[in-house]
């Protein structure tokens, strides 16, 4: 059931308008339009108007920079106002923006600056954009990427101009929107191509299916924007459908959860998305007596994606926050990844959550989820991502490519317009993922009733005697137990004398006792699961590897495991020490390089003066 | 604020979002030395100010160096 918003009269599907264009039409609405709340201070308000003058005057000012349709700028800007808008700007002369995620404190600094440049090189970006208490660590990077040309703060593009810029119908279904990173744990990022056709299909099934969106609809969003969900899911669609949008840094989430769902209450907001770690925190820490006193009657669709969802996290978040008259079925569970634009299926609107049980024996020992039986206790529980969008497909395949039939697990395949033309600039990495029979997920599921499953990653599974276990069906239950540091658990298997062998490496607290706490632990899993682990490793806080958004690294930490390297990391006292060290040598180097810079562009642009005035043009 | 009471406060709130548990905390403890993930301290900042009923600047919690510190900076914003 598709249904279009009348939307003042401009229709929005596939076939466009683009983000830029869309803009430009509702140009004359001057009451409604984003909001950015501010941790301190009133909430920043831009109407579209405005939002529509903003978008012209800092293409502009890119045009000035002397960038031409087609050339890359990284964007590493923290503040939510300043990148939205810095980012329509360019995406409005046909810069194509890389956005990269800024530095979260001042530790792992060295890894920080190292995985930025790798993504500044790879995507050939000419210019880094960023703001003017960040630059100061980043300088450095003129050095170290032959691409990069210069370093530009936000702060200048607030700077008015006359905003001339070339007519946005020169923005074509074929011209890159923006590279989209995407954050390989070990391997070098690979930048996803999203071309404006790509973003249009994509946006036409999140807006006009998944979400229906109607007039009334209020976005609200802490997600940062450097990655898909809250780019594209908050940033890009809501401003190509009018939808008006109040924006949180991400940093306001995580210190008060409370307030992600007290300011959709404040705003009689009705769509938000996050992935599932958040609903979980957001009930945890949003008080009771807070609760009462919201009102979530209005909310129509809470997105989750990005991580697996657990069935009783989002349960208890439902039935946390049911007082402020919160509808189960406004849960809405999605499936989707960059290489595919964002979304691929959700479930219906109208339909609640639904988890399908599933009969563990056939599941594990022949790869076919089956349903269980009612008083089958050690059912597993998978929920369901809904159907795919229309014109797209979900197919499951086994290890060969061939098709597999309903409820058979494999590999995911997506089809359809979302998928992009792949990698940039890899084309090795980009045949691998991108087939002609679709898009190569890498996840493994299954499809019951035309409705897509996901279980797990393929590189994560844990094949014990014959039997596939995902690594979260093991974490889960092993996070619950006392004494453990939930959401601090890994588990893998390497290989053992006859199969391979289950390992579990957890965080603890500070004063369990480790033995005991071990064979609960193995205790636990044999119970829930029927598993023995083969070895139960109980680390120190903070001695599990993690990307630099907080995410386990399941890989490396097995990598660790292997080579005798585990918990070797967390000497932490040293390396606090070092991290010190560290800053100040990175704030110097970067002064340096910038002082240099500014040297050699004086002079270059000193001689251009005269070059001009040679030319008569000055 | 009092310092005993920030300790007991700053242990509460390390207890309550990562299970950290803290023996002999003093104002003098070096809060990255402590191995708390930076997410996770900013959780634990977030729930000494909801806890004060205070509001404190991100930036200025990035150059905390001690726990003592903190408490200077709690102080300011309580004198406002």
């Amino acid at each position: 059931m598709q249904r279009k918003r009348k939307n003042f009269g401009f229709l929005r599907d596939a076939s466009g308008p683009t983000v830029p264009a869309a803009i430009e039409q509702y140009a004359f609405r001057t009451e409604d339009g984003l909001t950015f709340l501010k941790p301190k201070g009133d909430p920043s308000f831009h109407s579209y108007a405005d939002v529509y003058a903003e978008m012209k005057k800092r293409g502009k000012h890119f045009l000035d920079l002397g960038l031409k349709k087609g050339d890359r700028a990284a964007f590493i800007i923290p503040d939510p106002e300043d990148f939205v808008l810095t980012f329509f700007g360019a995406m409005s002369v046909g810069v194509v923006p890389v956005p990269m995620y800024p530095p979260l404190s001042f530790g792992k600094l060295d890894a920080y600056i190292d995985a930025s440049a790798k993504i500044i090189a790879a995507s050939g970006a000419r210019v880094l954009v960023t703001d003017k208490k960040v630059q100061n660590i980043l300088w450095s990077l003129i050095d170290d990427v032959k691409s990069l040309e210069d370093i530009h703060v936000v702060e200048q593009f607030w700077e008015d101009n006359d905003g001339d810029i070339p007519p946005l119908d020169q923005l074509t279904h074929e011209d890159v929107a923006f590279l989209q990173y995407t954050s390989g744990s070990t391997s070098l990022p690979k930048g996803v191509i999203v071309t404006h056709g790509s973003l249009l299909a994509n946006l036409d099934g999140i807006m006009n299916v998944g979400l229906r969106i109607d007039d009334d609809d209020i976005a609200v969003s802490w997600l940062p924007l450097y990655h898909d969900m809250g780019l594209i899911g908050f940033t890009l669609a809501p401003i190509w459908y009018g939808v008006p949008t109040v924006y949180m840094p991400p940093t306001m989430f995580i210190k008060r959860p409370s307030r992600w769902m007290q300011t959709m209450s404040d705003y009689g907001a009705s769509i938000a998305f996050a992935p599932n770690f958040a609903f979980a925190l957001a009930a945890k820490r949003t008080k009771p007596e807070d609760v009462a006193k919201m009102e979530l009657s209005k909310v129509k669709a809470l997105g989750c994606g990005a991580e697996p969802n657990h069935p009783g996290t989002l349960n208890a978040f439902l039935d946390h926050f049911a007082p402020a008259g919160l509808q189960r079925k406004c849960l809405l569970p999605c499936y989707g990844m960059a290489e595919a634009t964002l979304a691929i299926a959700f479930i219906d609107l109208e339909e609640e959550l639904t988890a399908d049980r599933v009969n563990a024996e056939t599941y594990q020992t022949d790869k076919i989820a089956a349903p269980a039986a009612e008083d089958d206790e050690n059912a597993l529980e998978f929920v369901s991502c809904g159907r795919p969008f229309p014109n797209h497909n979900v197919l499951v395949v086994d290890t060969e490519g061939n098709e597999l039939p309903e409820r058979h697990v494999g590999q995911l395949v997506v089809q359809g317009p979302s998928v992009t033309p792949g990698y940039f600039e890899e084309p090795e990495k980009t045949a691998i993922t991108f087939k002609e029979l679709g898009l190569m997920t890498g996840d493994l599921g299954y499809i019951a009733d035309g409705e897509v499953y996901v279980t797990g990653r393929m590189k994560d599974v844990i094949i014990l005697n014959g039997r596939n276990y995902d690594p979260q069906s093991i974490e889960w239950v092993v996070q619950d137990i006392d004494g453990i540091r939930k959401g601090n658990v890994v588990a893998f298997s390497i290989p053992g004398e006859r199969t391979e062998e289950l390992v579990i490496v957890a965080e603890t607290k500070a004063d369990v006792d480790k033995e005991v706490l071990s064979k609960v632990v193995a205790t636990a899993v044999r119970e829930a699961l029927a598993v023995s682990a083969g070895d139960v490793a109980l680390v120190g806080r903070g001695e599990l590897p993690k990307t630099s958004s907080g995410k386990l690294q399941r890989a490396k930490t097995r990598e660790q495991y292997i080579s005798g390297e585990l918990g070797v990391e967390g000497a932490r006292t040293h390396d606090a020490r070092t991290q010190k060290t560290k800053l100040v040598k990175h704030v110097a180097k970067s002064a340096v390089v910038r002082a240099k810079h500014e040297v050699k562009s004086t002079v270059k642009s000193k001689a251009g003066g005269l070059l001009n005035k040679i030319a008569g043009k000055g | 604020m009092d310092m005993d009471a920030l300790l007991s406060l700053f242990a509460e709130a390390a207890d309550e979002i990562g299970q950290y548990s803290f023996d002999g905390l003093s104002k003098d403890t070096a809060i990255a030395e402590l191995g708390i993930d930076s997410v996770e301290l900013l959780e634990i900042f977030g729930y000494v100010e909801e806890e004060l009923d205070i509001e404190l600047d991100d930036e200025d919690l990035a150059g905390l160096k001690t726990i003592g510190d903190l408490g200077k900076l709690i102080s300011s914003q309580l004198d406002d």
